[in-house]
């Protein structure tokens, strides 16, 4: 038997591999490519009048809210949910919102999907391009790279972040902070970016880094508190955030941490890309 | 025969200047292929989370890669070493209430040819996730991937004769 069918999808259909197909289609990446368009379109010819409604389920979608009060209510642009129960919001059909009881959000504009979360704390989870949700706490921009994460703003404009799966960008006046899942860092309405800390870290090194981000604390807190290879993501970091004459002190804790024959201390605290890079994913590799 | 230019490389190239659009079209045309690389070396349960990551590494490393054109080998690798590193199972989104985003389980049919084709050859069991669940076509796959068609066809036709066996020895 040929094997264009196995190929590309022509000549005659070859039954086993036919079978596999429709076995294991429910386990592909969903939305499905071209499957989905060709079942759009068979729904426009079956229906007729059903044009309209594919065109809508091709396209960002709805953003809707369920409230206390509202079930499935469309979630305007420029309008704020204001929860005194737990809501749920769908993000077209890129994601979902479970908000917490005194949450104070808005939806900012219908081209773009962007929220402001003034107070409370947000549950997200996206499947969506890295990127395409920012959602705005005080001072800060809040970067999902691909994530599940929870963000709760305290009334003071205090944010802290806790990533459960990919990675979030925290976007301020000061350095970026890059929190990948396993991590919580903070925000400060004058838009400083916390530096993150590893879930299950030592209090010693929590306290360490709160008084750093804070101004309180100089720097040698953090690298004696930091014990373990995911420490290591917090002085990855610092040695960005740090004075010149400290960075080789930090580089040397990183490389001692993670991997001291392949991290390139030097490179580190020279501040090289490429090296930064590379360490980035020698301490995601060893301590996440 | 003609070679022609992937069509993913404008959006690579523009992704690069942070363009959000081009990380979505980016996004839409290798998740799939990305995905049938998760499933080739781990659960269908955690191949989301794989896809996610690996697009968030990408956007945080593009600076790092050297030819666009390399684009789809270079995230497919990307995919590869998250799939297989054990530790990120510990990174599955635990809080949320599960019933929201539960993932369809395997039926006992469906998980056997998913183990058939992990026990494969990773040149070959890659391929086969990507043509049989993704529903991805060779001329597809040898674009991602940067390969020839020829190539993939051979690769594709000599892991469906494995296949054939290994599903043909299970009890």
């Amino acid at each position: 038997m040929s094997d264009d069918y196995l190929f590309d999808g022509g000549g005659t259909p070859d039954p086993e591999v036919a079978r596999l197909e429709s076995l294991l289609a429910p386990y592909a990446h969903r939305p499905r490519r071209g499957r989905t368009t060709w079942v759009a379109l068979a729904a426009v010819v079956l229906l007729g009048v059903g044009a309209m409604l594919a065109l809508q389920m091709r396209s960002e979608g709805a953003w809707s809210a369920s409230t206390a009060s509202c079930s499935g209510c469309t979630w305007e642009a420029g309008a704020w949910l204001d929860t005194s129960a737990e809501a749920r919001a769908r993000l077209a059909d890129r994601g979902e919102v479970v908000a917490t009881p005194g949450t104070r959000v808005r939806r900012e504009t219908a081209d773009g999907a962007r929220l402001t979360l003034e107070v409370g704390r947000l549950d997200v989870r996206l499947d969506a391009p890295a990127r395409w949700l920012l959602v705005q706490v005080p001072g800060v921009e809040v970067v999902d790279l691909g994530c599940a994460y929870a963000l709760e703003v305290a009334p003071d404009g205090t944010a802290v972040l806790e990533v459960r799966s990919g990675a979030v960008a925290l976007e301020g006046r000061g350095p970026r902070s890059f929190v990948p899942a396993g991590a919580v860092a903070a925000s400060w309405p004058d838009g400083r970016t916390g530096m993150p800390v590893a879930v299950g870290a030592d209090a010693s090194l929590v306290a360490a880094v709160d008084g750093y981000d804070r101004g309180e604390l100089g720097p040698d807190g953090v690298v004696a508190a930091a014990r373990s290879p995911a420490d290591a993501l917090t002085l990855w970091h610092l040695v960005q955030r740090v004075a010149p004459a400290e960075r080789e002190r930090v580089a040397m804790r990183v490389g001692e941490l993670v991997a001291p024959a392949e991290v390139d201390r030097e490179g580190l605290a020279r501040l090289d890309p490429t090296v930064l890079d590379a360490t980035l994913g020698l301490v995601l590799g060893r301590g996440f | 025969m003609t070679t022609e230019s992937p069509r993913f490389l404008p959006w690579v190239a523009a992704a690069r200047t942070g363009d959000r659009a081009a990380w979505n079209a980016l996004h839409a045309h290798f998740a799939p292929g990305v995905h049938a690389v998760a499933l080739a070396h781990g659960p269908h349960a955690t191949a989301d989370d794989v896809v996610q990551e690996t697009f968030a590494r990408a956007m945080e490393k593009l600076p790092t890669l050297r030819e666009d054109a390399a684009f789809g080998g270079w995230l497919h690798a990307i995919a590869r070493n998250l799939a297989t590193s054990a530790v990120r199972r510990r990174r599955r989104f635990t809080l949320l209430p599960e019933r929201l985003f539960a993932p369809a389980r395997p039926t006992a049919e469906a998980n056997e040819a998913l183990e058939a084709i992990r026990g494969l050859p990773e040149a070959y069991s890659e391929l086969l996730m990507m043509r049989l669940v993704e529903g991805l076509t060779g001329p597809e796959i040898a674009e991602q991937l940067g390969r020839t068609q020829g190539s993939v066809r051979v690769t594709l036709h000599r892991g469906m004769k494995l296949l054939r066996e290994a599903l043909g020895e299970a009890p």
